[in-house]
């Protein structure tokens, strides 16, 4: 009996929990999921994609099998062992289709297969040597297939190759579609003084956590994307020390880390007028040492990390012109990196719109518009000098400026539509700044020193509050609040204008007043007519009778 | 109204006015007995390499009656009245017994390349009060900005008295010794030094072996090398609620020789080098500074004894908070909030320090880091957290004892170590919670010196 009960009673406990648990999330009570943040285990491909080229007794005991293609032929191997030497022009600028086409007579024919018009299957892995150049363009190709299998990829060394009007994809034939990660499938990656270009070109469903695997990468290379579309790879497109490339126009979307992720020492990159997407985490996102680059006009959002992110010693970029909004995470992230110019862009709707933090010095964050997020601009936990400049910080549910970075400096920025405007909680200067529409102007919290010049502030609450243990001057200021200066006291206070709001209309006050005036009036107009009357008749009335 | 009525008001009217004009002379006439009556003095114009010195020889004098003097001598050159201000030409020496004041006025000391005058007490008395006193360019009409070409200068020496009290002395003094500003120099010269302005001069002011000196409520700033210097034999010296900042030297100075300094409730920021350099003093009581945005916060060194700090906030400095080096012994810091700091929130280098009890280490680059030189470290009873890279840098392999603290949310670590596994000793005899990893090896970014 108590059995069957429970049975009965489990299902109806489920469909409770269900439906509180609905309910709460509509209500917004429970947390809404991180950010699914996905557990990186990096392998390493062993022998990597480049070891035929550089050390193909490597392959001893391996029976991988490489097409490559040489500046006056085609090598075709299994292992180590040359299989079959084809001649073919490679230093010209070969087609894939050619390539395909001078493998069509040999016993070898499958290893690269146009199993469709312009539709290129490759089930082996195809390598360019030095000095050789690929192209691979619509209408002879359009799609290149790389078969879903842990040793197939393409890749060059000191090579060419043109990517245009092309979709390359990895390939699962018993689907007959795109493969699934299952952390092994085809990359594309062109190293050691290659350059590679895409155009016009869809690169989808490739690369896993595999080191230098990540999908398409740029590793000491050249080239760029433009126009182009990253899709469902690992990480949309990844560049390893290579320098000057060019991203402008593309699109990274829906991939299962980061959208676009120049990486250790990449230098003098341009990343302009992108869009990043839903990708799991970042959508684009400069790490370690990505010195000297240009982040312009790029649009991030919806991701499910930051939208835009400079990270590790990424020093000297300028992010400009961007936009960065309803991501999961912030929209702009400077993470121990050092002078960055973060200029002219949109963030909203994150949960910081910019944040520094983690050893980042010397950063100047201007002429932002930064609104509707939690936190507007938030600097703190190591950041150090960073110089905010005419940034406009607008309905930050929380807090509009965060200041713990000592020797901030915030110069002319208008902060407005938050409970907290501006919260110093280091030492830091605040000049020119303008706070309207907030609750509490100015909080200068238990650690906060606060220098504060010409500043406006408007708030309902109050102007500059001082915790215990702040330190604060206030100098030629204006401040419009019910308590200008609250809690401990400054240490100076020069030169400012306080001002304490008139309260609410007091009408009972008011209708008091005006009835005893109308009283006095009515008095007075019965006292001259009495004194008339009297003058006539000499009758008397009594004090306070009307005669009318 | 009967006439004996309109008579009785007239006399009454009368009273009246006359009480009333009574009242008005009376106070006038006290007016008159209060003032000062013009001093007698003696004065005499030495001739000096360079010119001619003007020198007190007795009697109480004040700038009007002085330049009375010298304009019935025939020599009103020397000391000039020009836009509500007193020009002075030519170097004032005041001698024993006699005194000067200055007081509610401006005195401009003429200052020119190759030709610029001191104000100097040698064994009078100096009374600086409610006045300015500044070098002067009368070819410019401005302040002499240049010191490189020699400006001029205020100096008490040979157990003379200079007191200053609410004034502004600026833009004054080069780089010599005497003539650094405004400066108290030699034995049993004395004075006291409250709510003025010490700004642009060389060395905002410069004591050198007063006694019981008392420097109150003073702002230091905008000076060429340090705000105040208390340089040796100056004992038993309290400085108290001062400012100083935006100097291009130090902040605050106390020097070898230089015993038995207090120094409580000042601020002091954004100074090029120290806020607070202690140099070879011995027996300092720091409690209640705030000292932030420097090089370094509070630097002990030069083998200064028996300093102890207790209750400052050290904060934002460029490089450490508190830093002991070279031979400092009898360190002693407790109750000190140390945040922010670049690199080290406690940097011990060379010397004996005990850190602790119940300092707060927060947010700075490393919470404590002991060099290898640090063997007579003591770190206790702190609490050192959230720190950007460790709580605890290890620089040697047995260094100094820490024990007793609470390590914890270092972004790190909890130790930093420069020989693998010296972290271990200390790793059950601190409360270690929340950082990434207990001990990491760290061999890069070692700071120098």
């Amino acid at each position: 009996m108590t059995r069957s009960r429970s049975r009965l009673r489990r299902p109806a406990i489920l469909a409770l929990a269900a439906a509180l648990l609905l309910s709460a999330g509509a209500a917004g009570l429970a947390p809404s999921p991180r950010a699914a943040a996905v557990p990186r285990k990096v392998t390493h491909l062993e022998p990597d994609a480049l070891d035929i080229l550089r050390s193909p007794g490597k392959f001893l005991r391996s029976t991988r099998r490489h097409v490559i293609l040489r500046p006056d032929r085609l090598e075709l191997l299994r292992g180590p062992a040359v299989v079959a030497t084809l001649p073919f022009p490679g230093r010209s600028g070969a087609s894939l289709a050619q390539v395909a086409g001078a493998l069509a007579g040999t016993s070898q024919a499958d290893w690269i297969q146009e199993t469709a018009p312009g539709v290129f299957l490759l089930r082996v892995s195809l390598v360019q040597a030095p000095g050789t150049v690929l192209q691979a363009a619509a209408p002879a190709v359009r799609q290149v297939r790389l078969l879903d299998h842990p040793e197939v990829y393409l890749s060059a060394m000191g090579a060419t190759a043109r990517f245009t009007g092309v979709t390359v994809t990895s390939w699962d034939p018993r689907r007959g579609r795109p493969a699934s990660n299952r952390g092994q499938r085809p990359f594309v990656e062109y190293a050691d003084g290659s350059d590679l270009r895409i155009v016009g070109s869809t690169f989808a469903h490739l690369g896993s956590d595999r080191a230098s695997a990540y999908g398409v990468n740029w590793r000491r290379s050249t080239g760029g994307a433009t126009g182009s579309v990253f899709h469902h790879n690992f990480f949309g497109a990844y560049t390893y020390q290579s320098h000057g490339l060019v991203f402008r126009g593309n699109v990274f979307r829906d991939n299962q880390v980061y959208g676009l992720d120049p990486h250790t020492g990449s230098t003098r990159l341009v990343i302009e007028d992108n869009r990043a997407y839903r990708n799991r985490s970042h959508g684009i996102v400069v790490s370690e040492d990505v010195t000297g680059a240009v982040m312009r006009g790029n649009r991030s959002f919806a991701n499910g990390g930051n939208g835009i992110v400079l990270d590790e010693r990424s020093d000297r970029n300028t992010v400009t012109g961007n936009l960065a909004e309803g991501n999961r995470g912030d929209g702009i992230v400077v993470l121990g990196s050092s002078g960055n110019l973060v200029r002219g862009n949109l963030a909203r709707r994150n949960r910081v719109g910019i944040r520094v933090n983690l050893r980042s010095g010397d950063n100047r964050i201007q002429h932002n518009q930064v609104s509707g997020n939690r936190v507007g601009i938030e600097l703190y936990g190591g950041a150090y000098q960073a110089r905010l400049l005419a940034n406009v910080v607008s309905g930050s549910a929380s807090k509009g400026l965060v200041l713990e970075a000592p020797g901030a400096t915030s110069r002319d920025d208008r902060v407005s539509g938050s409970p907290i405007g501006v919260e110093v909680r280091a030492p830091a200067r605040l000049r020119g700044t303008s706070v309207a529409e907030v609750g509490r102007g100015i909080v200068v919290t238990e650690r906060g020193i606060a220098a504060v010049d010409d500043a406006a502030v408007r708030a309902t609450t109050a102007g500059v509050e001082v915790r215990p243990g702040g330190l604060v001057r206030v100098r030629t200021s204006s401040i419009d609040s019910p308590t200008p200066l609250a809690g401990s006291p400054p240490r100076a206070v020069l030169g400012n204008r306080l001002t304490v709001p008139s309260g609410p209309v007091p009408w009972l006050a008011m209708a008091g007043v005006a009835y005893l005036v109308v009283a006095v009036a009515l008095q007075l107009l019965h006292v001259s007519r009495n004194r008339t009357e009297r003058g006539r008749s000499l009758r008397e009335v009594p004090w306070g009778v009307a005669k009318w | 109204m009967s006439r004996s009525g309109r008579r009785r008001r007239r006399r009454l009217a009368a009273a009246g006015v006359a009480l009333l004009a009574m009242t008005l002379l009376g106070a006038a006439a006290g007016q008159l007995v209060t003032r000062t009556p013009p001093a007698h003095g003696r004065y005499g114009i030495r001739q000096v390499p360079g010119g001619e010195r003007l020198e007190l020889l007795g009697g109480r004098v004040d700038l009007p009656s002085l330049a009375e003097a010298l304009a019935r001598d025939g020599q009103s050159r020397i000391l000039t009245r020009q836009d509500g201000a007193w020009l002075l030409s030519r170097s004032l020496v005041v001698r024993p017994g006699a005194s000067l004041q200055v007081r509610n006025t401006t005195l401009r000391l003429r200052s020119e390349p190759r030709r610029f005058v001191g104000l100097e007490a040698r064994g009078g008395r100096l009374e600086i009060t409610d006045s300015t006193v500044t070098s002067w360019a009368p070819g410019t009409g401005r302040p002499d900005d240049l010191a490189g070409d020699g400006r001029a200068w205020v100096l008490a020496r040979d157990g003379s008295v200079l007191n200053v009290a609410r004034s502004r002395l600026e833009r004054l003094g080069y780089d010599r010794a005497e003539r650094s500003g405004v400066a108290w120099r030699t034995r049993r010269t004395s004075g006291t030094v409250s709510r003025s302005v010490f700004a642009g001069n060389w060395d905002g002011a410069h004591l050198h072996g007063g006694r019981n000196l008392q420097i109150e409520g003073n702002v230091f700033r905008h000076n060429a090398r340090h705000g105040m210097v208390l340089a040796a034999g100056c004992t038993n010296a309290t400085v108290r609620d001062n400012q100083s900042y935006a100097n291009d030297g130090h902040g605050l100075v106390v020097a070898q020789g230089c015993n038995d300094v207090t120094l409580t409730g000042n601020e002091v920021h954004d100074n090029r080098r120290s806020g607070v350099d202690l140099d070879g003093a011995v027996g300092l009581r720091l409690s209640a500074n705030v000292v932030y945005g420097n090089e370094l916060g509070v630097h002990v060194h030069g083998r200064a004894r028996a300093v102890v700090a207790d209750a400052n906030r050290l904060t934002a400095n460029r490089l450490d908070g508190l830093r002991v080096s070279s031979g400092a012994t009898q360190v002693g810091a407790s109750r000190n909030l140390i945040d922010f700091n670049h690199r080290a929130g406690v940097f011990l280098a060379e010397g004996a320090a005990e850190i602790g009890p119940a300092n707060r280490l927060l947010d700075n680059e490393m919470g404590v880091w002991l060099s290898s030189d640090a063997r007579g470290a003591e770190v206790t009873g702190n609490s050192i957290e959230a720190n950007v890279l460790d709580g605890v840098h290890l620089a040697g392999a047995r260094v100094g004892l820490v024990r007793g603290n609470t390590i914890r949310g270092n972004r790190k670590a909890a130790f930093s170590v420069a020989v693998r596994g010296s972290a271990r000793p200390f790793l059950r005899r601190n409360r270690v919670v929340g950082n990434p990893v207990r001990e990491r090896l760290r061999v890069e970014g070692h700071p120098t010196g």
